[in-house]
């Protein structure tokens, strides 16, 4: 995570204090604080959008300008660093002018649907709107209108409600290492994409749904499920059964305004009961069987010596993140399926039996912090025999929230009841599930004893608890040293994996979440209310201690320890690892190939099992030859433009597979290589005709009337700028200046040069191509 | 061991050798202009002109060079005589190469119509 | 034509009168003696090479004499003139710049108010051959420094040269290699970049200077690298100039060839490598931070700045970015000093400056004057005044960044101050010029076209402002102007300038702003009355059938696509203005001359 780089950096360098006057008032801080965190220090909010203390600074929404004294042009507050003695202006009637003008800019170019917006009320931008003044609306012109995309079983993208804070992009490739998410074109066609706009589902997004965390506004969101759970709640013959993540019940307090830091279990059963659900159990149920099955496995790998590391599997997003990026590690996934899958198949077998009512009268609801979950409930591996989904519906936090909203009940008045029997008893262990290490945790509380036969004194693990990216140690169970890893936000476990493959550490078990901070950040949760951000470490550690406070005070801490778990392997599952565990309660993996996958190799492959035409193949050969050239240089992302030059001057344009094999060349994720592709006019997507005629709009050209040229040459072409005709002949662009001053206005035909064309001319001219074609 | 100037300076009477054997040895030089502009307006062609014209006199030396920044009176030949001022040519079109060959290198009459004057 | 050139020119401060004196004595003497149409007199612009007051030089004879007085020019005429007896009172050897420039150059008028230091070879060498530039001192100022001189003495020259970048922003050169030269890197690797992204539309001097003499921009590069402390140069150059790039990637590899690139250059421990990244259209990627980006193989937008560049630029080191024409500056400096350098210009801009003329002048063309010029002398003496006898309107320069000069500043003398007090700014180097058929409003909306296709669309003030601002100019010109528009236009140039990310975004509004102040009428004209004075706009032009004119031959109305051309054969025909689409068909057929735009 970006937020724990700077700190360890700050605490080498001494640091120098640097005093500065923030409207008149002294400040002293020190050296690389920006002016932004130096007002905040004495209470003075500068507006901000697109900054995120977590994220790289962007700079780029300007509502957060201030003046300094001396300076002819305003400053980003968020980007400039204080400088001794500067003096600094952060209010003025000027200031606020210019602020409401950028914001009714933005608003401008944004869908007026406030009032039926899920974000309402709670959107940084209606925030911004209103605080600085926007009443009317002076500049209402064109206004982007995109199709929303609704391919991903998870996150829907609205681009239409995007500002291009480009803070989704930044925390998916800068904490989640994944860059599912580029922004594409340039100027006002600007548009945050996966690569080649294809369908967010074939991308390599990973479901975290941290881009709905981190967005401003609702350009991001879950999909919705809830429809799903309302129609089967009025389902006269549906038997509807709830569970709920741990991770739920220490952050849906935020959703009604209640600080973080309380577990809200006993209220979250209540709520589900009102709202209809006929029986509600418990998530950590599920996930203290969950240990029971991955403890039992890792001690089998122990004694058997084999698959190491052994990675947990709980998360959805690792799982994908493994699938998609080191498919060589699938089989050092945990098969145990996830506490949900797990609680899942049993309420549609164990308790459907127990019930005596066939398992489709079921409808399963999960209610997680999870956008990831969504997804998961509908893979294929997690289907019945017969294909059914153990999982009906997955809902977030915040879908359960507005469930409660809208039914009208007052959750903070709740009282709060248990959950049923007998799949709602858990452990602390199962408890502690919810946040990054806790899964950890509880594995080694069950697996030590497994081991040793003996009962732990401390099963509190400290050393793999907290919010650290990485955290790492070493363990004695018996007599075997136990090397163990957490890693939390994917980018750090690109880390682990990276220092694994290069020999640098040897591990025996890691726990990987997707999410920074584990469930209780997940791309589900509330939006957090103010001072609290999004990913911040003040709000993880907060929703933690929720978890651990609860932990502390249960009965029972360890997995194996919950009466009933003993009870339903007793009566059902017969034994951890059994065979009737594997059916339910264990998975397998398939290595996966989305678009922009990075490995070489598998492209190689891929370019050999789809041919392309003959006439193309020495083509690619040519291109893969010289992206070899490049693939090992220090700077080999500086050659990205230079060989998309190259393969535009081999095929004339970029085709799909010429950028892929760049991307992977390079290591340029192709979401980028899309961005950058598209952002260059140089660069074209689409074949180009036989002849490209190119009329000159430089300011020369124009006075002497290009522009008519112009015109004329889009009516009898029949075609605007940028595109080809049917025909496939003609392509018409226009470039500025091609340094043809004294002969304009001047147009080019290929590399043929026609000087001082007037608009009587272009008949002639598109004519003798014509003609010239016709010949043929 | 030579300074970088005393290097620079055997640089140059290498250099100077050789351009004067190419060059400043012969009677004519022609020089045609060879920059986009100039070759939008046509100079390339001419330049191949030149050079198959007058490949067997020996005479004359055919190069090229940069645009001398007068856009509307491209392309530019300058023909310089070896102790006369040098003469140039705007706005050449194929058809006037035999015309500048026949007249001025061959009969040292200067083409007055197609000449650069200000 | 005349046999012979005397070229006069007077030195630095020197008196006008005098030098008048002395051309009306040589006229009249060479009339005396018959000489007239064989032997011409020319004044050149005042020299700055000599240190010496009235400079004569004869041509093609590359004779040259200093303090020209009366006597000298009688016995110029009578001795060597007539009698073939060169004379050697007050002779002097010319330099190899001034000689060839003279040896060169047969077009007087156009070149003689032109001072050459950027183009000193331009079209005299032959660009692709080493030999050529060697001959033309050419690597000279790199050998020099290399043997006499320490990096700080080189930014010493630079800062005594007062040379400015030509880019644009006009940032003093010696402070981007100070501040390169202090700045520590953790790696040890900074670099030179050499900005040759040239844009601006109707601007093409880094193009001629790089195809006509790309060995100056790498020796410039060379010797940056030197001052700096760089290894490494990257020259980022547009992917529309084939010709460019080839001839520098030829240059390169000469320069190479002959040590003066690569390792141990010239004898000593100084190594240099130049390798080319072609930009790939984005006027945007013109800005430092942007550029980078583009070379790093990332989206060409623009970061906040600080850190600058000089201090974290490519890759994170230590980067000095400077133009292809202040590089191009930088060998005549170290050769011929930063004293020599500074006597040229004004106070605050030293050296010359190139220009690419064009638009509605006689003579368009790449000029190179020195700082200090008047517009009035660019447009009327070396561009030979407007075409075609026009009235002047607006000269514009500085391109998208810049704005459109009237009238009353012609005679601002060009340098980086004056042009920003009239409004406009040096910017790279287009200079425009309109005339009475040119619409401001019009060219207003070509302006924040081309800033608005080229805006990257990273900060909303430039995103979304520009658009806004363009959707309103496009109103105006169709005649859907409405009474506010004037004023929300000045509203978002104000907010775009003042909070925008980068120098594109902050100088989008410029041209309109100008031309706000200068043409106001003409907006308020589009906007109240409907009309465009130029005929420019298409909506608004209304097309009449004079009556005196009108045969009643029908064939505008056979013409007219929407019928509303009217009128019997041999009488009057009128025009349905409420039908009228405005296309022109009826107006370009009238071969009698009557019908009229109004």
């Amino acid at each position: 995570m970006v937020l724990m780089k700077k700190e360890t950096k700050q605490k080498k360098k001494k640091i120098e204090k640097i005093t500065v006057f923030i409207d008149g008032i002294e400040v002293t801080v020190p050296e690389g604080t920006t002016i932004m965190e130096a007002a905040d220090t004495i209470g003075i909010h500068i507006p901000r959008l697109c900054y995120h203390p977590s994220l790289s600074i962007e700079g780029a929404c300007r509502i957060c300008v201030v003046e300094i004294e001396g300076r002819k042009n305003l400053v980003a507050a968020c980007a400039y660093p204080v400088e001794s003695g500067l003096k600094i202006k952060t209010i003025s009637p000027k200031l606020r002018r210019i602020r409401r003008d950028i914001v009714e800019l933005i608003l401008d170019n944004h869908p007026m649907d406030c009032q039926t917006c899920e974000r309402d009320s709670n959107c940084e931008l209606q925030r911004a709107a209103y605080s600085l003044g926007v009443r009317y609306r002076h500049f209402v012109g064109e206004r982007k209108n995109y199709a929303k995309d609704l391919s991903s079983f998870s996150v829907i993208r609205d681009p239409n409600k995007c500002i291009l804070c480009e803070r989704c992009v930044r925390v998916c490739e800068e904490v989640q290492g994944v860059t599912a998410l580029a922004n594409a074109h340039r100027g006002f066609k600007s548009v945050v994409v996966p690569a080649f706009e294809e369908n967010f589902s074939d991308s390599i997004c990973v479901n975290c749904g941290q881009c709905i965390n981190m967005c401003p506004t609702a350009a991001f969101l879950e999909k919705d499920n809830t429809g799903d759970v309302w129609k089967a709640i009025d389902a006269k013959d549906m038997i509807v059964v709830g569970q709920i993540a741990p991770s739920v019940r220490a952050a849906i307090g935020e959703a009604f305004g209640l600080m973080p830091g309380e577990n809200y279990e006993k209220q979250c059963a209540e709520a589900m009961r009102m709202l209809g659900f006929d029986y509600v159990f418990d998530t950590q149920f599920g996930a203290d069987v969950t240990i029971m099955e991955e403890a039992s496995e890792f001690v089998q790998r122990l004694k058997n010596n084999e698959k190491f590391p052994m990675f947990t599997s709980c998360c959805p997003t690792w799982v994908k993140f493994v699938e998609h990026f080191y498919p060589e590690f699938l089989n050092n996934l945990s098969t145990a399926k996830s506490p949900m899958s797990m609680q899942g198949a049993l309420i549609k077998t164990f308790f459907a039996k127990q019930l005596n009512v066939p398992p489709e009268k079921i409808f399963n609801v999960a209610i997680m912090c999870c956008t990831a979950k969504k997804f998961e409930a509908n893979r294929p591996e997690l289907k019945d025999e017969k294909g059914n989904k153990y999982i009906d519906a997955v809902i977030t936090t915040r879908e359960f929230a507005w469930m409660i909203k809208s039914a009208g009940i007052n959750f903070t008045k709740l009282k709060g009841t248990e959950f049923d029997k007998p799949l709602g008893l858990s452990s602390g262990a199962g408890t502690i599930f919810g946040t990054t290490g806790g899964v950890m945790e509880a594995a080694l509380r069950s697996a030590a004893e497994f081991i040793t036969g003996e009962t732990l004194v401390d099963i509190e693990f400290k050393d793999i608890r907290g919010v650290e990216g990485i955290r790492e140690t070493t363990i004695t169970i018996g007599s075997t040293n136990l090397n163990i890893a957490v890693a939390h936000g994917l980018d750090n476990a690109h880390q682990l994996i990276r220092d694994i493959k290069a020999g640098k550490k040897q591990y025996h078990f890691i726990e990987v979440m997707g999410c920074p901070g584990g469930c209780i950040g997940g791309g589900g949760q509330p939006y957090p209310i103010p001072p609290y951000l999004p990913l911040s470490k003040e709000l993880l550690l907060k929703r933690a201690s929720a978890l651990y406070n609860s932990d502390k005070k249960k009965t029972f801490r360890r997995s194996h320890h919950n009466p009933d778990v003993i009870r339903i392997y007793k009566n059902f599952l017969e034994a951890p690892l059994s065979k009737l565990s594997h059916k339910l309660l264990h998975t397998h993996y398939v290595q996966r190939h989305p678009t922009g996958i990075y490995k070489y190799d598998v492209l190689k492959e891929e370019l050999q099992l789809k041919p392309h035409t003959p006439e193309d193949q020495p083509k690619y050969q040519k291109l893969i030859d010289a992206v070899n050239a490049y693939r090992l240089a220090d700077d080999k992302y500086s050659y990205l433009i230079p060989l998309l030059h190259k393969a535009q001057e081999l095929f004339g344009y970029l085709p799909k597979d010429a950028m892929k094999i760049i991307s992977m060349g390079v290591k340029v994720p192709l979401s980028s290589v899309y961005g950058v592709a598209t952002f260059y006019h140089f660069f074209t997507l689409n074949k180009r005709g036989k002849y490209s005629i190119s009329i000159c709009l430089g300011t020369a050209c124009y006075v002497k009337g290009a522009g008519d040229v112009m015109e004329k040459f889009k009516e009898l072409l029949g075609i605007d700028v940028g595109q080809t005709t049917n025909d496939g002949i003609f392509t018409l662009e226009c470039t500025r200046c091609i340094g043809a001053c004294g002969l304009a206005p001047v147009v080019l035909v290929n590399e043929e040069v026609f000087s001082q064309v007037k608009p009587e001319d272009v008949k002639k001219i598109i004519d003798k191509y014509k003609n010239l074609e016709a010949a043929k | 061991m030579a300074t970088p100037l005393e290097l620079w300076e055997s640089k140059y009477e290498k250099s100077k050798e050789k351009i004067d054997n190419l060059k400043y040895s012969k009677k004519f030089i022609v020089l045609v202009g060879s920059a986009t502009c100039e070759n939008a307006a046509g100079a390339t062609k001419l330049l191949e002109l030149f050079r198959n014209k007058l490949a067997d006199n020996n005479d004359v030396y055919v190069g090229i060079t940069g645009c001398t920044g007068r856009c509307s009176k491209e392309p530019i030949v300058q023909i310089i005589e070896k102790g006369r001022l040098p003469i140039k040519y705007c706005q050449i079109k194929i058809d006037d190469v035999d015309k500048l060959i026949n007249e001025h290198i061959k009969n040292g009459r200067i083409v007055n119509e197609l000449l650069l004057t200000d | 034509m005349e046999e012979k050139y005397i070229l006069l020119s007077k030195n630095f401060g020197y008196q006008q009168s005098k030098l008048n004196e002395i051309v009306e004595y040589t006229k009249k003497k060479l009339a005396e003696k018959n000489l007239t149409g064989k032997v011409a007199v020319k004044l050149r612009l005042d020299n700055y090479y000599i240190n010496e007051q009235i400079l004569l030089s004869i041509l093609p004879d590359k004779l040259h004499y200093t303090k020209v007085d009366f006597k000298l020019i009688d016995e110029i005429i009578d001795d060597y003139l007539i009698n073939g007896k060169i004379v050697e009172r007050n002779r002097f050897q010319c330099d190899e710049l001034l000689n060839r420039f003279f040896e060169n150059f047969g077009d007087y008028n156009y070149f003689n108010k032109q001072l050459r230091l950027t183009l000193r070879n331009c079209g005299i060498i032959d660009p692709e051959s080493i030999d050529d530039y060697i001959l033309a001192d050419g690597f000279k100022a790199l050998a020099k420094m290399l043997t006499k001189m320490k990096p700080l003495d080189v930014i010493e020259e630079m800062r005594k040269s007062g040379l400015r970048g030509r880019g644009g922003g006009g940032y003093p050169t010696y402070i981007k290699w100070t501040n390169g030269h202090r700045a520590k890197s953790e790696t040890g690797q900074k670099y030179i970049i050499c900005n040759a992204d040239e844009g601006d539309p109707g601007a093409f001097m880094d193009r001629s200077t790089i195809e006509g003499d790309p060995f100056s921009i790498i020796e410039g590069m060379a010797i940056a690298g030197y001052a700096v402390g760089a290894d490494k140069g990257y020259v980022y150059i547009r992917a529309e100039y084939p010709l460019a790039i080839k001839r520098l990637e030829n240059a390169i590899k000469l320069a190479k060839e002959n040590n003066f690139l690569g390792k141990n250059i010239l004898g000593t421990n100084f190594n240099f490598e130049i390798d080319l990244r072609l930009g790939a259209g984005a006027f945007v990627c013109g800005e430092e931070t942007a550029l980078i980006a583009s070379i790093e193989g990332r989206r060409g937008t623009p970061r906040p700045r600080p850190p600058y560049p000089s201090i974290k630029g490519l890759f994170g080191c230590p980067t000095v970015i400077n133009n292809v024409e202040t590089l191009a500056n930088v060998p005549v400096i170290i050769l011929d000093g930063g004293d020599f350098f500074a006597r040229i210009g004004t106070e605050q801009s030293k050296g010359t400056k190139v220009f690419a003329l064009a638009g509605k002048v006689n003579n368009t063309g790449l000029i190179e004057i020195p700082m200090g010029t008047t517009i009035r002398e660019i447009i009327y003496n070396i561009g030979g005044g407007i075409a075609n006898n026009r009235k002047f309107k607006a000269v514009q320069t500085g391109g998208p960044s810049g704005g459109c000069i009237p009238e009353d500043f012609l005679d601002t003398p060009i340098d980086y101050d004056s042009l920003i007090h009239a409004g406009s700014m040096m910017g790279s180097g287009g200079m425009i010029v309109m005339d009475d058929n040119t619409c401001m409003v019009d060219v207003s909306k070509f302006f924040l076209d081309f800033t608005q296709n080229e805006s990257c669309g990273k900060c909303t003030p430039c995103r979304e402002g520009t658009k806004r601002m363009l959707e309103i100019l496009q109103r105006i010109t169709e005649g859907k102007g409405e009474l506010d528009d004037i004023e929300k236009l000045e509203r978002l140039g104000e907010t775009i300038k003042l909070s925008s990310l980068c120098g594109l975004g902050q100088s989008a509004p410029n041209p309109i702003l100008t031309a706000l102040r200068y043409f106001r009428e003409e907006f308020e004209e589009h906007i109240k009355d409907k009309k465009c004075r130029a005929h420019i706009c298409k909506k608004l032009i209304e097309y009449f059938i004079l009556e005196d004119k009108c045969i009643g031959c029908g064939a505008c109305k056979r013409k007219c696509p929407v019928n509303c051309i009217s009128g019997e054969p041999k009488k009057l025909h009128t025009i349905d203005q409420s039908k009228c689409i405005k296309c022109g068909a009826c107006f370009e057929t009238c071969k009698f001359n009557a019908i009229i735009q109004r």
